[in-house]
Order: C-alpha cells, then structure tokens, then sequence
C-alpha cells in the first residue's frame, strides 16, 4: 500500500506551482515578444522616413532625373551614433542614381508608394533594409526605386533592455504568487491536520463523540459526522452488551438463590419426605439454571461477531426439523401437549449452520409447547416456495402490541407463567437473521400463535 | 459391570460415582489423564467415561492413547463444549458416544447401557418392559406369554424395539415392509399400528405405542394407547 500513500499538501502544492510557473513563463515570452515586435516597428518607420526625404530630394531637370542631394545632407542622413545607415536610389531604366553600398536587388514587385521590408547581408553585416517605389517626378507613369538600410545594434540592444526589465519581474511575480498559494495551502489544510491530531489522541475507552462538528470545513463535515455516527453505534453495542450481561447475571442469581434455599431447607431437613420434597425444588432451580446457560451460551453464538466462525452447509430443513421435533416429544407429554409435524418427510434444502438452525427450531417448539394451552396442540410445520418453518400452538396469542417487545431478550409478556427466561425469541430471530431469514409473528386462527421464519427473505447477515 | 470415571472435577467425579453406583455399575474414579492411562493397564473396563477438560492431558489424546494402546471398551466422552467441531474431534478420536455438560444422570445412564449393549447387540432379545421379541426365532412374548402376531405386524413391533425411544417414522416402517413396486399407501401403515396396539393392549403388555402426528410412532412404557377393545 506504500504507492498509495501521498499527502496532499504536496500534491496541491506541486499541481499549483508547476502551471504557475508555466503560465507566467508563457506570459513573459509573449510580452516579450510584443516588446520586441513594437520597438521593431517603431525602427522600421524611422527607416522609411530616411526613404522618404530621400525621395523629396528627386527632381526632373529638363525631363532628366536627378537625386538633388548637397554633400552635407547626405553627411547628415548617414549620421548615427550606433548603427550605419546605407542608401540606394535607382532610376526606372535601372540606372543607379544615388548609393553608397552595394544592395541586394529590390523585390521586382514593388507596389508604388507601399514600402517592403525585408533582412539583408550589407557589407558582411546583417541589416533591416526598407524598399519603396515613388512617382519620377520626370515621368510620373514610371518609378523611381529607393532602398535605404540599417544595421541592427540599435535592435539588438532592444532585446537586452526588455529582457532585464521583464525577467526580474517575472520572477518577482512568481515569488509572490508561490508564496501566496503556499499559505493559501498550508492554512486551509491545517483544520484537517487538527481533525488528524484529534483522531490521533482519541480515547477508545471513552466514547466521546468528537467536538467541533459545525467549526469544521464542509468538505471533513461528513468524515468527522461518519466517525461520530460509528462511535455512537459502538457506544450503543456497548451499553447493549453490558445491559445484556447484567440483565444474565440477574436472571442467574434467582434460580441460585431457590437452590440455596432448597438445598440448605434440605440438609436441615429430618423428615425424608420433606427432604426429597426439597431436593425436587432444588433440581428445578439447577434446570432452569442449565437452560439459562444453554440459551446464554446460544446468544452468544448466534451473535454476528461470530458470524465468521459459523460452518454453513446444505442441508435438509425438513429432515432436521423432524429431528429435532423428536427431542421435544417428551417436554410435550409432559405437559399433555399433542405435538405434531406437518411438512414433507425430507425436501427444501437451505444453506445453513445446522446447530444454530436446531435451536432456532427448538427455541419456537419450546416456547409454544411451554406457553401454549396445556393438552393443546403444537404443530411445526416446513413449506416451500419460499422456504418456510412454522410452529404454532392453540395457545392465548400474542397481543399485536406486544410483538416487537417479545423479540428483546429477557422480556416476558407480563402474564407468562412458567420457567423461561426470555430469551428464546430473540435468539431464534438472531439465528435467523444469520441465515438472511425473517421472523414473523402472527395469530393463529382461531386462537394461538404462529410463529413463521421466512428463508431468503430477509437481508443475509454481513460477515 | 465395571467403568472407569476420568473426571477432573473432584465435586462432580464423586456425585457421579455415587449415582452411578445406586444404578449398580461399580465405577472408578481418576482425576487425571495419567491416572487413567495407568488404571486402564492395569483393569479391562467394560465401559469408559472420560472427561474432555483435564488437568495433564488433553481429553482427545487420552483418548488416542487408549485407542493406541488396543483399548476397545466404549467411551462416553463428556464435556463442556458443545460446539460441532469439537464433538466431531472426539468422536473421530475413537469416542463411541458424547454428552454435554450439564446432563440428566437418567440420560447418562440410558446412554452407558446403549453403549454397554452396543457390543453384543445381533443376536440377542429386544426387550422392553414385559415384551421380550427373539429376532432370530421371530418370537414375540407378553408377560412371558407368547403372543400371535403376523409377519408384518412382528416386523413393526421389531422395527420399534430395534430403536426403542425413538421415533420411527410411518415412512420408514412403510419402507421395509413394502417394496418399490407394491401399490399400498401408508395408510396400511396405520392400519398394521393400529392392530399391533390392540394386540399387545389386549395381551397386558406394560409398553405402548404414541403417535405423533405427522412424525411417527414411538414404543413406551407406561403408555396405555387408548383402543383397547
């Protein structure tokens, strides 16, 4: 899992700072190149105003073209304290009227008065050359060809300048940015470096919810609310399981305290008859006591965190529920009950832990034939389709508002006699849930209670 | 009859002991798994009852042990737990039987006879209460009167003794009475329990048979079916 591991101030940081500095690197070649492009501009014009005045200076004399420029003038236009100026004035025939350096050949298709720029070699040196044709003043149809040059000092020093003025800035913009987003950064992932602090110092034992819910930024809101809701949930389980625990040890002490009567009442007792009398009493407080343990032991079982123990195999539901039915025969002749089956002999298979499906089966023929009519009827049943176990008896019914309650361990409806211990429901709807069946409680008609677990019908238990 | 008791609760050995002896078996009583392997070399026990939770020794591997050390008599295998794995570990072991801690000493009893039985069972006379049944020579006495019965009613009486305190299901017995291509319904079954429930009332017989509805019957004694007639 090592690959996975990242932190995300790192990730923010380097995912922001990497366009930045691209963007403003892009930023700084245009404008560069703006610069550049504009102060070209402006050189250019200049050259072509040095064409111009040079063709002011054409005349026609006596229909003959001549270039009317003294001596001083020409002095005056090649002056320049960094670059050297070249100049060239042609005659329409071609005839050289003006020069001082040798020029490439004019581009053949000069538009009169449009002037055309161009890059040339002068000389050995690399210049900016400006052509433009003019109207002889000898013969307007005709025209005269001006080039004047330049070499480029000037405009190379142009590009040193903007560059010492755009690349401190540049890299003062990018500073200043980086360092913006570095706090931007920092500052906004330190609630979630708090929310890491507190997790980290967290007590187990306490099961305090986490504070600070509303402070926190929306997008921790829902992790800081999950975490919250899992705590709850674990406090809950906690509280349940210690209610449980306590609630066992309360149902121990009583058949523990008729067995410490009984059995002292016993040893004190002279009259043999007294004494089996107790000794009776007393093997009815260790019965109770062994099914107490039995169901305790049961619940635990059937509990989901042992859900991952449990070896689930096919198995015949009709074949064990037969069995099973079988070893409650003598509890029903016991308490005249007429306990029957009502099913196939052998048929709907279900994928199950077997164990856990005998209490199951067991719990509900126990309770019916335990608070059901004594010398009524008990009836398990198997159908398919879905597959189904049913156990009903012809007893005084379940009130409707008393159904859900039945299903909580150690309830017991307020006018069950008997020796139970209020666990046989719950635990019969624990196994079933493990078994992703549900547990119907219903009446029977015309009176009773039948009690239906539905195979794949409910959610199946998470393992 | 004498067993060898390896329980290491010195509490429940001796009210085991002693509950066993109002029965009349003649039971020693070790409270180690060494203990019980010397006692074993030294006596043939009909009968072994051996405690899963020892102090030493595991209780399987005094099992192996015995079993290792050609020991043949039955061994009841008592414990605490009564998870599948475990009951499948013992009795793979070489246990014979396994109860669950708590038990009823009745339940104990029924199961050390059953297994005492076990070894010589082929031959020998199906008995409950007053009725005594030969299977060899098919013959079926009340009150150590013989009774007449036929061929199909002795068979349901045999199939009931042969599992005695079980429920025999009506398929089960309509099963071996009839074969595949017989067209009778299992209310012959019904018919032929019926019969047999009379005869046997009528004879004086001290067992009955119950049915439970849609399980089977049952043979007990102290049951008085009510068609008598």
């Amino acid at each position: 899992m090592k690959h996975l591991e990242h932190s995300l101030r790192k990730r923010l940081l380097t995912r922001l700072w990497i366009p930045l500095a691209s963007v403003l690197l892009l930023g700084a070649l245009l404008s560069f190149g703006l610069a550049y492009h504009f102060g070209n501009v402006v050189h250019d014009r200049w050259l072509l105003d040095s064409a111009t005045t040079l063709a002011t200076q054409l005349r026609a004399d006596t229909g003959k073209l001549i270039l009317d420029l003294p001596q001083s003038a020409v002095e005056m236009f090649e002056w320049d304290s960094v670059d050297r100026i070249y100049e060239e004035v042609t005659s329409p025939s071609g005839r050289l009227l003006f020069g001082n350096a040798a020029f490439p050949k004019a581009p053949a298709d000069l538009a009169p008065n449009l002037p055309r720029y161009y890059d040339a070699t002068i000389g050995g040196n690399p210049v900016r050359v400006v052509a433009i044709a003019v109207a002889s003043p000898a013969d307007a149809s005709k025209t005269v060809t001006i080039q004047v040059a330049e070499t480029k000092k000037k405009r190379e020093a142009l590009v040193w300048e903007i560059m010492l003025a755009v690349v401190p800035l540049q890299i003062v913009i990018l500073l200043l940015a980086g360092t913006f987003i570095w706090f931007a950064v920092t500052s906004s992932l330190s609630s979630l470096d708090e929310v890491a602090t507190r997790l980290g110092g967290y007590d187990p034992e306490s099961l305090v919810p986490l504070r600070g819910v509303q402070s926190a930024p929306s997008e921790i809101k829902p992790l800081i609310s999950a975490i919250n809701g899992l705590i709850k949930k674990v406090s809950e389980a906690r509280a349940a399981q210690q209610r449980f625990v306590a609630n066992a040890a309360h149902q121990l002490r009583t058949p523990l305290a008729a067995l410490q009567v009984h059995t002292e009442r016993a040893l004190r007792e002279t009259n043999p008859e007294r004494h089996a009398e107790a000794l009776t009493h007393v093997l009815t407080a260790v019965t109770r006591m062994r099914h107490l343990t039995h169901q305790l032991l049961t619940m635990t079982r059937s509990d989901p965190s042992s859900a991952s123990t449990m070896v689930m195999t096919d198995l015949d539901l009709a074949q064990l529920a037969r069995d099973e039915l079988e070893r409650w025969a003598d509890a029903a002749i016991q308490h005249n009950v007429d306990l029957g089956y009502d099913g196939p002999e052998g048929g709907p298979a279900v994928h199950g832990e077997p164990q856990l499906l005998r209490e199951l089966i067991g719990n509900l023929v126990d309770n019916a034939i335990r608070y059901g009519r004594a010398g009524g009827e008990v009836t398990l049943g198997v159908r398919q389709g879905p597959t189904t176990i049913f156990v009903q008896d012809d007893g005084p019914g379940i009130a409707a508002a008393e159904r859900e309650r039945v299903l909580d361990p150690f309830y017991r409806t307020p006018r069950s006699g008997g020796d139970g211990c209020g666990l046989g429901l719950a635990i019969a709807r624990e196994i079933a849930a493990r078994h992703g069946a549900s547990l119907l409680i219903m009446d029977h008609a015309p009176q009773g209670t039948r009690v239906e677990v539905i195979f794949g019908s409910g959610r199946a238990a998470p393992v | 009859m004498r067993l060898l008791l390896i329980e290491d609760d010195l509490e429940l050995g001796h009210g085991l002991q002693s509950a066993l002896a109002q029965s009349g078996y003649v039971a020693d009583a070790v409270h180690t798994g060494q203990d019980a392997l010397n006692a074993t070399a030294a006596v043939a026990y009909q009968g072994i009852v051996l405690d899963l939770g020892l102090p030493d020794l595991d209780g399987v591997e005094v099992l192996r042990l015995l079993r290792s050390r050609g020991i043949t008599a039955p061994v009841l295998i008592l414990t605490a737990r009564d998870d599948l794995q475990n009951r499948v570990l013992g009795l793979d072991a070489g246990a014979d039987d396994y109860l669950c801690k708590p038990f009823d000493v009745a339940e104990l009893e029924a199961r050390i006879r059953a297994l005492l039985r076990r070894g010589d069972s082929a031959a020998t006379t199906l008995r409950r209460g007053n009725v005594a049944f030969e299977p060899a020579s098919r013959r079926l006495t009340v009150r150590d009167q013989e009774v007449e019965l036929t061929a199909r009613e002795l068979a349901v009486l045999e199939l009931l003794l042969r599992r005695s305190g079980r429920i025999v299901s009506k398929k089960h017995i309509f099963d071996s009475l009839y074969s595949w291509d017989n067209d009778a319904s299992l209310s012959n079954v019904e018919v032929f329990v019926s019969r047999l429930r009379r005869k046997l009332a009528n004879a004086g017989a001290d067992v009955g048979i119950r049915v439970f509805r849609g399980l089977g019957y049952r043979l007990e004694q102290g049951y008085a079916s009510d068609e008598t007639s």
